[in-house]
């Protein structure tokens, strides 16, 4: 047992009759990071998250949480989960749910209030401590949903799609007080998102999954590079010069000049097409612009892993 | 090696469930609920009293006669409805709906994710609901003491006689609440159709009271000769209730008391010809002991020692437990 991971699963699988929902995963949650977990609707990630947490139980394999089996109490000590869907007593107000909550998660009866108190204020619902959670908002149960998560201070957060039904503003402060958590508190935050572009801002490792497998995993930036493609982006005053010199070496298999005037390489042999570069910059006296590696976003490398085609 | 019981241990069990019981008390204790339940379980005890005030104005009863004929009026309503029906309604409704309510809502799928056991949140909603369950029926028993006070003005000590009854009622009522309690928590964990719990907790209470008095009627042979009295569950019941309320002096019931007992639950012998017999010539004359008119007294059946039903009944409930635990630790949640 690897003592810096939080989450580790083994083959973790989960039937529904015939129908395979999450096959044999294999997950490793490093302890203060946040890794992403993203796939298609139906590709498992909520079924996943709902074995780690003890919800449903696996069929196949076996999880731990900080090398306690999935589902024991042990376990559940160290997560603070929020579901995709909010669920609440509508009845309660605000601060005497978290009061609930946190007397589940075991915390002291002395300290249930002022803990509840300062986790609303944190999370702007600091007004909204006496009133009834019926009358919430989305985005205000949606945060109400993390503070519930929140309330026991737990080392793990599983976090399926936080920052859904929020608007903008609402979405990207969550998620810096989720990068603040994690920065802060070494707190491990394991989340699902369907906006790529905002969960790609703050996570440090990233699984895929589809039809119940993982089909890519790593950390971001070894993702980004080996996604990129060995694409290149090069933008000089004189690009059809450029181009042809470079053209002759037969540095690059794919070249392209788009509509704002950038010439794309995709090359092998990445070494050599840089001092290529830099030599026909210097031959034709050309101005150079802008030359730069491509980094692939979560957006590519999902739509490469899935086989999408761009626009579609 | 056995895990040992230390106090830590219970207190471990019972923190976390005392958390959820008294959640689930605040839920229940709600101002609609109370009235609703007092006005519910104090009508038929309204209703009667202001017929039973006809009686009891012409005046012709004796003190003695008037306690017992008192007391016994009390022990039946109490038996078919307050302690009976009533408190067995009461805990269905409420308790079949509470975890299936917390499934439907979701909130469960937050509560299994949380450092408590799924045993020890069914424990707090079982106890949440015994505790709301009781203190209504203390309400209930005493307040009807107090209505027949109010309503037929009766002798101080009448009422005292019927308040030592009622104490012994209600500890009567908690074996009731733990055994409904525990179905209904059972049920709640296996079902989740609102019309399939619906009939089956009707099913169920109407099998636990009716069974023996339709076995009785119907076939009163069958019933003798093949004990069915040790699988009547209406017949346990009513034999822990004589035999609490029989613990106080005035809780020595009428023959005619006893007639309708034999026919409610089995605990005298005493079948449908006895009842309408003691119907017609209970009226107020007959029972007075001077005029020496009042029937003979019923013998209990004593098909089994009433602690033995006490026990019973308890063993049910924990069975009814141990159904409900295993139901929800398995349950997939999503």
């Amino acid at each position: 047992m690897d003592n810096r991971l939080v989450v580790e699963t083994k083959n973790l699988t989960k039937m529904f009759g015939d129908f395979t929902a999450v096959d044999s995963i294999n997950l490793a949650v490093q302890k203060g990071t946040i890794h992403g977990f993203v796939g298609p609707n139906g590709a498992g990630k909520t079924t996943t998250m709902k074995m780690l947490v003890g919800a449903i139980q696996s069929n196949q394999g076996e999880g731990y949480i900080k090398g306690h089996k999935i589902g024991s109490i042990e376990a559940k000590q160290f997560i603070g989960y929020a579901p995709e869907h909010t669920f609440f007593y509508n009845n309660m107000i605000a601060s005497d749910y978290l009061a609930y909550m946190a007397r589940i998660c075991g915390v002291n009866k002395l300290e249930v209030r002022k803990k509840a108190l300062e986790l609303l204020d944190w999370l702007d619902l600091g007004n909204f401590s006496e009133n009834k959670v019926g009358g919430f908002s989305a985005g205000m149960k949606q945060r109400l949903s993390l503070a519930q998560a929140l309330i026991h201070e737990p080392e793990l957060l599983i976090l399926d799609e936080p920052t859904a039904n929020m608007d903008p503003t609402g979405r990207i402060s969550i998620l810096d007080k989720l990068s603040q958590l994690a920065r802060e508190k070494e707190v491990t935050i394991f989340l699902s998102s369907h906006i790529l572009s905002e969960l790609e801002q703050v996570v440090d490792f990233m699984t895929m999954i589809d039809k119940g497998r993982i089909v890519v995993e790593g950390k971001m930036s070894d993702l980004r590079k080996r996604f990129s493609g060995n694409h290149f982006l090069l933008k000089t005053s004189c690009n059809e010069a450029i181009l042809a010199v470079i053209k002759d070496k037969g540095l690059f298999s794919e070249s392209w000049i788009d509509n704002e005037n950038f010439i794309h390489l995709i090359s092998e042999n990445t070494p050599a097409l840089r001092k290529e570069v830099v030599s026909a910059v210097v031959q034709t006296g050309a101005e150079l612009e802008h030359f730069s590696e491509e980094q692939a976003s979560l957006q590519d490398i999902y739509r490469k892993t899935m086989n999408m085609e761009e626009g579609s | 090696m056995r895990p040992t019981i230390t106090k830590e241990r219970i207190n471990s069990v019972m923190g976390k469930a005392i958390i959820v019981m008294n959640k689930t008390i605040s839920e229940l204790m709600s101002f609609r609920r109370l009235v609703a339940g007092l006005f519910i379980g104090l009508a038929p005890v309204i209703l009667f009293g202001f017929v039973w005030r006809e009686i009891f104005s012409s005046g012709t009863l004796s003190l003695e006669m008037q306690i017992r004929s008192m007391v016994g009026y009390f022990m039946l309503i109490s038996f078919v409805w307050t302690v009976g029906a009533f408190i067995a309604y009461l805990i269905i409704v409420s308790g079949t709906d509470s975890i299936s309510k917390e499934e439907e809502s979701g909130t469960l799928l937050l509560m299994v994710s949380k450092p408590i056991s799924r045993f020890q949140f069914i424990l707090g909603k079982f106890l949440g609901l015994l505790v709301t369950t009781l203190l209504l029926e203390i309400l209930i028993l005493f307040g009807s003491v107090f209505i027949f006070w109010l309503t037929l003005g009766l002798d101080p000590e009448t009422v005292g006689a019927l308040l030592s009854v009622a104490f012994w009622m209600f500890l009567y009522s908690i074996i009731v609440a733990i055994l409904f309690d525990a179905l209904a928590i059972a049920i709640s964990t296996l079902l989740k159709s609102q019309m399939l719990k619906i009939t089956l907790s009707i099913l169920l209470v109407g099998f636990i009271f009716t069974f023996g008095l339709i076995m009785r009627g119907l076939w009163p042979s069958t019933y003798e000769n093949y004990h069915l009295g040790y699988i009547d569950p209406g017949y346990h019941l009513g034999n822990i209730y004589v035999s609490a309320v029989e613990q106080v002096e005035s809780g020595r019931i009428t023959p005619q008391t006893q007639a309708y007992m034999g026919l409610i639950n089995g605990t005298y012998s005493a079948g449908i010809e006895e009842a309408v017999l003691v119907m017609f010539i209970g009226t107020s004359q007959s029972f007075d002991p001077d005029i020496g008119a009042m029937p003979p007294s019923l013998e209990r059946t004593n098909y089994l020692n009433p602690v033995f039903s006490a026990l019973l009944c308890l063993v049910v409930s924990a069975a009814a437990m141990g159904v409900a635990k295993i139901s929800i630790e398995k349950k997939e949640v999503y």
